[in-house]
């Protein structure tokens, strides 16, 4: 509920402007909106308490000026929405972005129930590829990155996929290898600015990457997830625990898959 | 065209001529009266942040013209601590207002385009552009207006001596 107080500012400041309006005036519209939001005032009710004003306005002009103040009060009220209009964008932003949350929960749970199927070890012999063709998709488009990669090299295999943006250019496969070089045992975050620090990566323009490498149960590491040029910003710590995760499922699933193949009769 | 416009952030009534300015350029550019609001309320947000946190910064605000758009562009400089979570300090509900997304979040969701560069100990830079898209009756109406210019210079009917 608005306070009678800022029923009160809000019909003098109105009055004040339909008087004599400059930006002074409209100021104190825009100052107005922002309280009206602070104290949580729906615009409906600023919207009531601006006709009201308006009113009182109008009753005290003469006929010939209520034009004049009609047109002023729309500026003013115009200027006191200004703030609703900033949470309002906040709310939107904060609904898409609650949205995307949706979408990537949705998808890992997907590709977890896949990299889980008891049946993926049995169903065929290029399972691991497989596998990592479809992390690098998934992690790609969970981290908004433009290429990804995933490779494993373990049990006198060297298995690799890749994924690359529809809109992206082709990029030659040797940078990603040298890319993957970067990032080895941890995983490395390294922003556009890291990158040109990097002295490996001098030649290479810059851009942003993730890497987070495929652990054996015993710890060795067997591969690397690897993510490049993000379109928008750079690789969060929420896109490296993505990728942490994914890569901790892809390994389990991928020593399932061998452990399979080791003990299955032939 | 307008030259840049450059006014000292002290107080909130340093706000005054930020916001006129802003709104007047604005107008000349060609956005709309709403637009023109909106842009005066980043200029606000962004001016109230200097004074609020730093006490002195400087706004200065330009026209850009492209192609086929128009453009408005802020700069907000200050020299104070500089902010040390950027991005902690432009998502909504951080610091003041108690999470209503005012401030530098709101700012940034009025205009198109919004950068922040901030340096401990060295202050922080904001440069925010608002665009207008330039319809084609504008366009060619220019187009006419440079065409008929080119007749009325010498030589433009090909009798050059």
């Amino acid at each position: 509920m608005i306070s009678s107080g800022f029923r009160r500012s809000y019909v003098e400041a109105l009055d004040r402007h339909t008087r004599r309006a400059d930006e002074a005036t409209l100021r104190d519209g825009y100052e107005l909106g922002r309280r009206a939001v602070a104290e949580r005032c729906s615009a409906l009710e600023l919207a009531a308490i601006h006709h009201d004003a308006l009113a009182a306005s109008l009753t005290a002009a003469s006929d010939t000026a209520a034009a004049d103040v009609v047109v002023a009060a729309a500026s003013f009220f115009q200027e006191s929405l200004s703030a609703f209009e900033m949470v309002h964008r906040g709310f939107r932003e904060a609904a898409s972005a609650a949205a995307a949350e949706r979408r990537s929960a949705a998808m890992l749970r997907r590709l977890s129930s896949f990299l889980a199927d008891a049946s993926l070890s049995a169903r065929q012999t290029e399972a691991d590829v497989e596998v990592l063709h479809l992390v690098a998709e998934h992690a790609r488009e969970l981290t908004g990155a433009t290429y990804a990669t995933a490779n494993w090299r373990a049990y006198g295999k060297d298995v690799r996929a890749r994924s690359i943006d529809v809109s992206a250019p082709e990029t030659e496969p040797e940078v990603l290898e040298r890319l993957e070089a970067v990032g080895k045992l941890l995983p490395t975050r390294l922003s556009r600015v890291d990158w040109t620090a990097e002295p490996a990566l001098r030649d290479v323009p810059p851009s942003n990457l993730l890497s987070v490498p495929l652990t054996a149960l015993d710890g060795e590491p067997v591969g690397l997830l690897l993510l490049v040029e993000k379109g928008t910003g750079e690789f969060t710590v929420v896109d490296e625990a993505v990728a942490v995760h994914l890569a901790e499922m892809t390994a389990a699933a991928l020593e399932r898959v061998e452990l399979y193949r080791s003990t299955a009769p032939s | 065209m307008t030259d840049d416009i450059r006014i000292l952030i002290t107080s909130d009534e340093d706000m005054l001529p930020a916001r006129s300015h802003a709104r007047a350029l604005a107008l000349e550019l060609g956005f709309t009266r709403t637009d023109a609001t909106l842009i005066a309320t980043a200029i606000s947000e962004i001016a109230r942040n200097i004074v609020v946190h730093v006490g002195k910064g400087e706004i200065t605000m330009k026209p850009v013209q492209e192609e086929d758009r128009n453009g408005l562009v802020v700069v907000a400089q200050d020299a104070g601590p500089g902010i040390a979570d950027l991005s902690a300090a432009l998502e909504q509900g951080f610091a003041s207002r108690g999470g209503l997304g005012l401030g530098l979040p709101g700012a940034r969701r009025l205009m198109d385009e919004f950068e922040i560069q901030s340096e401990r100990g060295r202050g922080t830079t904001i440069t925010m552009t608002k665009w207008r898209l330039r319809d084609e009756l504008e366009l060619l109406r220019e187009r006419r207006a440079r065409l008929d210019g080119r007749a009325g210079e010498p030589g433009s009917d090909g009798s050059a001596s």
